[in-house]
């Protein structure tokens, strides 16, 4: 599904959709990084079994989010509703990537979102995870729903989403979190948005260093960050720092990240933004 | 009853050189204003100074005579006195676009104020995107959202764990929530649910019923918090926005704080710049293509000035001429530009008219061109009486248009409008339009000519002075001057006056000077004068040469020696354009028995004018009331023009044609060498006509081209011994005896010359000698009548007879 030829650094940045809204904030973080790294994106439709199943249901009504009206739904309209949203999603990944000449790829896939994605996507440079799904209704995807969906900035070459909110970056000072802040700057770069970096460390000391270490490395790339302290690495600390920030996407190495899926579905529900895991790949950082 | 012959100084006027201390045109002072017409130049110094209302001008008269040249330099002298003047801008309306605001400043201050909103638009471009960037409105702008975002999400979280503890859960669909049983945090699947009894499916879907409820009741009110969320951001907006626009729209009220209209505009913008802040945001990012249409950036055109009358150099400006005074031209109109297909305009497409610009000062129109452009005249008649300037679509007033358009707001006008016309024009419009008289009450009447005095003279040699001065032609020798004033008279038509037509002065000055150089000469003398002259009808004189040819191969008869019976030499003008000639024309009579009626031909076959019928009437009365006054007129007579093909009009050969009868009547013989001009009332009396000058030298043309006989010569009205400025050659031959004119102020002096027969007085018990002219044709209607008696009775039974 290549729309152009042209030499690339080979990287891929994997972003996973499901029907949630929050995809589309997903697919402006995807795209600015792969403007950057001059990578492919290549997206991933996964249809929520959970959704399939409860459409099996015998006694299943849909309450209508706009209409607040309640409608029988069976197992066909749902399957309907999901391909109709994969098409229009990839509609949207195409034209967003046409705009700034990337290349692209699309897949469905069904199953549970999160285990799906780290499945499909082993060769990927960066993860990003729009997807919030999973039974449960997650935190922001109801204001995506109403007030977000007619804005489609990345199909007009800008980043309205992220433009609005800063990316923030959990950086420890180690290389890994050099290049998760490399790949954050970048994306700030690019949706022409403010960087914010949440410096985890148990001391005042370590944060004073790692904050300096994280400064210079901004200012030599002539960019500007918050500097926010992160004490310790719990879920409840980082996604109460991201909900203070007003986050636009989250950035984070992937060997940061909740190793548990059923942990790592409940961050994604509740951090209300993209999560961008940066890849063990040397080359994710661009 | 002797006649004498004109001497040849009574044949042409000069101008004597001696007269003029000067010896050339540079040692004289520029004319300062434009002489010879003091009713006119009153006139128009009236129409300026009156400030009333109707007090308008309508200068008349003929072509090239000053009408302009007068009118400017009495308005030049009065333009500083005119106290006020104002420029003019449209603006937008923000309440209704359709009706855009005029606003009125003072000379001068409307291009600032039209450099000042762009400049203000310029910089809140820049300002304002900089504060919806900034950190406090993003702050302020996530606070809200983090509210909103806080309050719905705690209800949905909340409505989540009571769902939960009934293992519950809350599904997103595509389009809205569900909600499923769960086993162990998964959505059963249908089979499982089939396991259940009745009981537990029951109060599983008695629970989630409850939920639904619940969960109708939060959604209805996200929708409340959504839009009570969208408020609180515009009234962020607006602060946000009034913040980066106060200080620049400060600064504009406190430059334009005397004036009222314009502060309520600035506070318009300031209003909508407010309202409307998203667009200066939009403005820097790069916009979508619609529909393959290239992609349009936000247009800030609402805040432009349209500037339309701007007196930047103020007495310039306030004279303004109009050579083409359509409707649009003269009110204004408003323009429209494509877009999509459709036609649209705004404010910023008005575009003002000659009244626009002449408002405060005088516009200048002609009156011809005018009135034959539609509706101007409706036009310039409206806003006067009304006294603004409306601007109104044609099209849309006669709905030949669907297009939107424009209401602008009328603009008041103070304006003195002077129309230059001609007579014609003048008295029509009196005549047949009512408002004229209101609108147009000072008519300055402008003479053709002036009279020729020894002042006038000398103010003619300082025109001439004048126009070489504006012209930078060589300076004019005295006699070169001397020759022009004679040129003049010539032109006038009358020895006693001076044209007043400058531009046939200017004409003939420009082209002296063109031989003068031609010949090498640094001055321009008399003989340059003359030579441009010469050119002049040489070069207007191809139909002249061809209709003497003729004359002279005889192709077109006329005699220039000899005698005929009622045979006579007429002579006829010709006007081509502003060149006149004259030729010979034969004029022949015959008479016979009938009733006394005078058969003009020309008029039978329609070829004769109102104004020659009369000329032959008056001779039927005047030969009745001569020879028939005291029996039955029954005399028949015919008159020919011969060898004419157009229209005969005036009455200048009435005296030919009266010689011609007379000549028939008494068998009295005409001498050929002579040709005849002058009309006669019903007594006899000779009275003056036109272009006597150009007739006499058509005679003595075709004379002089077969060869003087020092008999030939003109007979002319006595009247007009006075227009005569003949040509030099017919002045020499007239001093060397060779050719003669004639002044004639009765019949009897003409026929008599022409037949060398006396007239014959009327004797004390009536009837004329015998022998005379008048006595033979006496005698021949007495003859006429006679027989008119005796065939009567037998005309009479014939008559009967030839009853049914």
């Amino acid at each position: 599904m290549s729309v152009a030829e042209r030499g690339s650094t080979g990287l891929r940045i994997v972003v996973s959709f499901d029907t949630t809204p929050a995809g589309e904030a997903a697919l402006e973080a995807a795209i600015g990084l792969a403007a950057s790294l001059d990578a492919e994106v290549a997206g991933l439709f996964v249809e929520d079994v959970s959704l399939v199943r409860m459409a099996a249901l015998p006694f299943t009504r849909e309450f209508g989010l706009t209409s607040a009206l309640l409608r029988p739904i069976d197992t066909a309209d749902i399957e309907r509703a999901l391909r109709l949203q994969a098409q229009q999603t990839r509609d949207l990944l195409a034209a967003a990537a046409a705009a700034l000449n990337l290349r692209w790829s699309f897949q469905v896939v069904r199953g549970q979102s999160v285990n799906a994605v780290f499945e499909l996507s082993e060769d990927r440079a960066l993860l990003v995870l729009g997807a919030a799904s999973a039974g449960v209704v997650a935190r922001g995807s109801v204001v995506s729903a109403g007030g977000r969906r007619e804005s489609r900035p990345s199909a007009r070459q800008g980043f309205r989403y992220l433009s609005s909110r800063p990316v923030v970056v959990l950086f420890d000072g180690s290389e890994r979190g050099m290049r998760s802040l490399a790949a954050a700057h970048a994306l700030a770069t690019r949706a022409a948005t403010r960087l914010t970096v949440l410096v985890t460390a148990d001391t005042v000391g370590d944060f004073d260093r790692r904050r300096q270490q994280a400064r210079a490395w901004v200012l030599a790339q002539g960019a500007a960050a918050r500097y926010v302290w992160l004490k310790g690495r719990s879920i409840e600390g980082v996604l109460q720092a991201v909900g203070a920030e007003n986050a636009s996407a989250l950035l984070l190495h992937e060997d940061e990240a909740p190793a548990d899926r059923r942990v790592l579905r409940g961050l994604l529900r509740e951090l209300g933004c993209p999560l961008v895991l940066v890849s063990r790949r040397r080359d994710a950082s661009g | 009853m002797s006649i004498d012959r004109l001497p040849p100084e009574a044949l042409y006027r000069r101008c004597d050189p001696a007269q003029f201390t000067f010896e050339t045109s540079v040692e004289l002072e520029a004319l300062p204003r434009l002489f010879g017409q003091p009713r006119a130049a009153g006139a128009v110094q009236f129409g300026i100074g009156i400030a009333r209302e109707g007090y308008n001008l309508f200068v008349m008269g003929s072509p090239g005579i000053g009408k302009r040249t007068l009118v400017r330099q009495e308005l030049a002298l009065k333009v500083a006195a005119r106290p006020k003047v104002s420029d003019w801008a449209y603006v937008n309306n923000f309440r209704e676009p359709s009706k855009p605001i005029a606003l009125e400043l003072p000379a001068g201050r409307g291009a600032p104020l039209r450099e000042d909103m762009r400049t203000l638009v310029e910089e809140l471009r820049t300002a304002i995107p900089a504060v919806f960037e900034s950190d406090e409105y993003r702050a302020r702008a996530g606070q809200i959202e983090a509210e909103f975002s806080e309050r719905h999400e705690k209800a949905f979280t909340e409505l989540g764990r009571e769902a939960a503890k009934d293992d519950i859960g809350l599904l997103r669909t595509p389009a809205g929530f569900t909600f499923a049983p769960l086993k162990d945090g998964e959505v059963i699947s249908a089979e499982d649910f089939a396991a259940f009894n009745d009981e537990q499916r029951s109060r599983i879907e008695q629970r989630i019923s409850e939920l639904q409820g619940k969960l109708e009741s939060i959604v209805r009110n996200v929708v409340r918090w959504r839009r009570e969320q969208r408020e609180r951001v515009k009234q962020l907006n607006r602060e946000m926005t009034l913040f980066a626009v106060g200080q620049h729209v400060a600064e504009l009220k406190e430059k334009y704080r005397d004036l009222q209209r314009v502060l309520e505009y600035v506070e318009a913008v300031q209003q909508d710049v407010i309202d409307n802040a998203e667009d200066f945001i939009k403005a820097r990012e790069p916009q979508a293509a619609i529909m393959g249409a290239p992609p349009e950036a936000p247009s800030f055109r609402r805040y432009q000035v349209n500037l339309i009358v701007d007196h930047v150099d103020r007495e310039g400006s306030l004279i303004v001429t109009e050579d083409h005074p359509t409707y649009q031209n003269l009110v204004g109109h408003v323009d429209h530009i494509a877009q999509f297909g459709t036609l649209a305009t705004d404010f910023a497409l008005i575009k003002p008219g000659a009244l626009h610009r002449a408002n405060g000062g005088y516009l200048l129109l002609d009156a011809r061109k005018l009135l034959m452009q539609p509706f101007s005249w409706d036009g310039l008649k409206r806003a006067l009486s009304n006294g603004e300037i409306r601007i109104e679509s044609l099209a849309e007033m006669y709905s030949l248009v669907s297009t939107a358009s424009l209401a602008p707001e009328p603009i008041p006008l103070d304006v003195k409008v002077v129309l230059f016309g001609d007579r014609f024009i003048y008295y029509i419009l009196q005549a047949y339009d009512p408002d004229f008289r209101h609108l147009f009450k000072v008519a300055a009447d402008f003479e053709e000519r002036f009279e020729r005095t020894p002042e006038n003279d000398m103010l003619f040699a300082q025109l001439v002075a004048t126009i070489a001065g504006e012209k930078k032609l060589a300076p004019f020798e005295r006699g070169a001057v001397a020759r022009v004033i004679e040129h003049s008279a010539r032109v006038a038509g009358d020895a006693r006056k001076l044209s007043a037509n400058l531009e046939a002065v200017s004409d003939l000055l420009c082209e002296a000077d063109h031989w003068a150089r031609e010949g090498g000469r640094d001055r321009v003398t008399a003989a340059d004068i003359e030579r441009a002259i010469a050119e002049q009808r040489h070069r207007a004189d191809r139909l002249r040469e061809r209709m003497h040819e003729q004359i002279l191969r005889g192709t077109v008869m006329i005699d220039t020696a000899g005698e005929r019976v009622g045979q006579i030499n007429g002579l006829s003008v010709l006007q081509l354009g502003d060149y006149a000639f004259a030729e010979p024309t034969r004029i022949t009579a015959t008479t016979r028995l009938g009733d006394g009626r005078l058969i003009d031909v020309q008029r039978e076959v329609e070829l004769g004018g109102s104004i020659h019928s009369k000329g032959v009437l008056i001779l039927s009365a005047f030969l009745a009331a001569r020879f028939s006054a005291n029996r039955p007129h029954s005399l028949a007579a015919s008159l020919v023009f011969e060898q004419t093909y157009g229209l005969v009009e005036g009455d200048s050969a009435s005296l030919a044609e009266l010689c011609a009868l007379l000549s028939s009547l008494a068998d009295a013989p005409i001498r050929q060498s002579f040709a005849v001009t002058g009309s006669v009332n019903q007594l006899g009396e000779v009275q003056a006509i036109g272009a006597v000058n150009e007739k006499i030298e058509g005679f003595f043309d075709i004379c002089s081209a077969r060869g003087l006989d020092d008999k030939q010569g003109v007979l002319i009205p006595a009247a007009n011994v006075e227009d005569l400025m003949l040509r030099g050659d017919v002045v020499a031959a007239v001093a060397a005896g060779r050719f003669h004119v004639y002044p004639v102020v009765h019949v009897d002096q003409a026929i008599e010359l022409l037949t060398g027969i006396p007239a014959g007085e009327p004797a004390a018990t009536g009837g004329f000698a015998p022998g005379t002219v008048n006595g033979r044709a006496a005698r021949r209607v007495r003859e006429l009548s006679e027989l008119q008696r005796k065939l009567g009775p037998a005309r009479e039974a014939k008559r009967e007879r030839k009853k049914p």
